[in-house]
């Protein structure tokens, strides 16, 4: 069974253990048009495209799908798709959007909500699914932690997060001390092309973006093989994980300072998409926090921006030279 | 003309600074008091505008700010003067002040595809012309922007917000989840304001202001009857929300259905329409143009009663279910069969949604909403623009669409 989903709060641990196969949802090609009478005008982009590509079917490969996160775009997403009745059956996964411990104990409620459905999709007993999950929590952890501290040590630029980097590279690029360091924060759209245009440009890039950073790093990420699995879950996802736009503010510039100072960052990317209301809330934050030079590139669905995109980047990268 | 401008601006901030200055407006309006012994609702909605703009500036208790669905019984309980800024903007549209915060806020990368709302109370925050807060309450369950405005403010003012994290879907265990973060956010206030909550007034003032209000809905479900002009009422939103569980709100409802009983039935054919979502606040054409075309409003989404009865032997529960009844709002399956519900109640001929710009949850069910309706026979007129942010308004546009939706409803 595949189980497709897209928010970074959802832990695919639950869906390997119930034997089935996890497929991070980050749509290609980038069409709307068959969203276009569904949502309206001002809205989230990749809400769009995610809604254009289970009309036109090209998720036909999934057998479920999981809608998650806290913001209006996800949730209206979900009442769309529900509304058109779409052979495929899905499930809402609240994430809390306050860390503390009332909250953890409904994520884990949550979490064991939708493991039962997809258990009972599965056919599978409930003894199997935590057996399953303590051996994938094993070696989930020291992924998670080495991959964790090489990224936070500076280890991992590019696109090492997409490929699944895990280990300290053995060589920088001998070109590197030449390029300017940076950190890209972004969503889920155009993540691949804007690292490799940036690279381009003579940055070396370290990827804050949803299907980066956001996703796989847990900076104080904590492992006890005897404790309650699903309360691992809750605490990894809820509580240790880099938090996405307007979770949690505070921590998150936090998180993003120290890994700042600690590289020596000299400015920030980021590439947002138009109408998403926490990027927005986040952007004005961290310009307001964060004392390095920021420059926000915003997109709608295309790359109409490009050549505006470039030139602003150039231009750019000539500040950050000068410093 | 900027050099005037920010003076004006700063003259605003010193006066709006001086807390000695605003109790001298007691003076004032015991000289209101006077003059109208026997007020009509305009004056008794001025003179409590008034007694609140005192007490909000003078600080004669704590502040408290609050999102609009976050239950205003628990801040009358507490003592405390509650103030919601998402209403308060409204005002400062209507008075034609809006482009001010607007610009401020996007001066400061607040972009302009943020809910105007939100953008307005983030501009009169940092412009620090909105009274000072103590502390700042807040739900998720209307939109999840009011997170990111709720959490903008406590950066501005340096002060913790108390964020209540409202599951999107009904179940107990919501109920339990949103009844233990208000208990701990209520601890929280009383330690830090030293006060006790009692309930007990405050929900006997608003359970009995809700049987109000329902006698006024009584009246506007008659044949021939609509509150002029059209999208009046909803300019007593204070009334509904902010005042709620305080004596001012029972005050003005009974006034407002005194006044309303004695209004003589209208004899000419008007249409009869449900209002959904706002309406824009700033000088605008709309009551005119509804006007000329033979609209009537003759029931509006935002004052509607959503929620049960508060209970005060179980306040938190209570409080909990009427924080999580206010997704009859946004979840679009409840929210229809509520419109459809109201539309056969009123003996509806149509519904009219005003669409805010930045309000993704709303806009996000506009399909759901127009097709639904449709089917049932209720013709949906979606009006695009912006409730504060004149930027967006057209006056022909407006014509036209209404035009052309009179022209549906006669067809």
């Amino acid at each position: 069974m595949n189980v497709g989903y897209y928010c970074t709060y959802i832990p695919e641990e639950i869906i390997q253990s119930c034997n089935a196969t996890p497929v991070f949802l980050h749509p290609e090609p980038l069409s709307t048009n068959h969203a276009i009478p569904y949502l309206p005008t001002p809205f989230c982009p990749f809400s769009k495209i995610l809604l254009n590509s289970f009309l036109t079917e090209k998720n036909q490969d999934l057998d479920f799908i999981i809608f998650g996160g806290c913001c209006d775009a996800g949730k209206k997403l979900y009442d769309v798709f529900i509304a058109l009745q779409t052979k495929i059956p899905c499930h809402y996964l609240h994430i809390p959007l306050v860390n503390n411990h009332e909250s953890l104990k409904f994520f884990h409620h949550s979490l064991n909500d939708l493991t039962q459905k997809l258990l009972s999709l599965q056919g599978l007993s409930q003894q199997n699914f935590i057996e399953n999950l303590r051996n994938i929590l094993d070696h989930s952890f020291i992924v998670k932690q080495t991959q964790s501290q090489a990224f936070m040590k500076g280890a991992l630029s590019g696109n090492s997060l997409l490929q699944g980097k895990t280990q300290l590279q053995s060589s920088l690029d001998s070109t590197s001390s030449s390029k300017v360091s940076i950190l890209l924060l972004a969503s889920h759209l155009f993540v691949e092309n804007i690292i490799q245009l940036l690279e381009e440009k003579e940055f070396r890039v370290f990827d804050g973006s949803a299907i980066g950073m956001r996703r796989y790093i847990f900076p104080e990420i904590e492992y006890s093989h005897h404790s309650d699995p699903l309360d691992i879950l809750s605490q990894w996802y809820l509580i240790n994980k880099v938090p996405c736009p307007g979770y949690n503010p505070q921590k998150r510039l936090e998180i993003l300072q120290k890994f700042i100072n600690r590289i020596g960052l000299q400015g920030i990317v980021y590439f947002y998409p138009k109408f998403c209301d926490q990027t927005l809330y986040d952007l004005s934050f961290l310009k307001k926090h964060i004392k390095i030079p920021l420059l926000p590139l915003e997109h709608d669905m295309s790359y109409s921006s490009l050549g505006q995109w470039e030139t602003r980047i150039d231009a750019f990268r000539e500040v950050l030279s000068n410093q | 003309m900027k050099l005037k401008t920010s003076t004006a601006l700063s003259l605003a901030r010193f006066f709006a600074n001086r807390k000695s200055l605003f109790h001298l407006l007691g003076i004032y309006e015991c000289w209101l008091k006077k003059k109208f012994p026997e007020p009509n609702l305009p004056q008794i909605s001025y003179q409590l505008t008034i007694k609140t703009v005192r007490e909000l500036y003078s600080h004669s208790r704590p502040v408290i700010w609050s999102s609009l669905f976050f239950p205003c019984e628990i801040i009358h309980a507490a003592g405390a003067i509650p103030f919601y800024p998402e209403i308060t903007v409204g005002l400062v549209a209507a008075l034609g002040f809006q482009h001010f915060p607007l610009e401020f806020a996007e001066k400061n990368w607040y972009s302009q595809d943020l809910c105007s709302y939100h953008r307005a109370g983030v501009g009169m925050s940092l412009l620090k012309l909105f009274p000072r807060p103590d502390c700042l309450v807040a739900t998720t369950s209307i939109c999840r922007g009011t997170a990111g405005f709720f959490q903008s403010l406590a950066d501005i003012w340096k002060i913790p917000c108390f964020l209540i994290d409202v599951p999107y879907q009904t179940t107990s265990e919501a109920i339990i989840y949103v009844k233990n973060q208000l208990s701990s956010i209520t601890s929280q206030i009383s330690s830090q304001f030293n006060c006790q909550f009692h309930w007990e007034d405050s929900f006997s003032l608003s359970n009995s202001t809700v049987k109000i209000i329902h006698q006024i809905e009584a009246l506007r479900k008659q044949k021939n009857f609509a509150i002029q002009p059209p999208t009046k009422n909803l300019d007593y939103l204070p009334y509904y929300f902010q005042f709620l569980g305080s004596p001012s709100s029972k005050f003005f409802f009974e006034k407002f259905l005194e006044h309303l009983q004695k209004i003589e039935n209208r004899s000419n054919k008007f249409h009869r329409l449900i209002w959904l979502h706002l309406k824009p606040f700033y000088p605008n054409q709309l009551t005119a143009l509804l006007n000329e075309n033979h609209f009537g409003v003759v029931y509006d989404e935002f004052a509607s009663i959503f929620w049960e009865p508060l209970e005060t032997e179980k306040p938190l529960e209570s409080l909990a279910k009427k924080i999580i009844s206010s997704q009859n709002l946004t979840v679009p399956e409840k929210r229809i069969l509520r419109i459809l519900d109201w539309c056969e109640q009123f003996q509806a001929d149509g519904v009219i949604q005003f669409n805010q710009w930045g309000c993704r949850q709303s806009q996000g069910m506009n399909f759901l909403l127009k097709k639904t309706l449709q089917q049932k026979g209720y013709p949906v007129l979606l009006l695009d623009g912006d409730h504060i942010d004149k930027k967006f308004y057209s006056e022909e546009q407006l014509r036209t669409r209404i035009e052309a939706f009179l022209e549906i409803l006669e067809g």
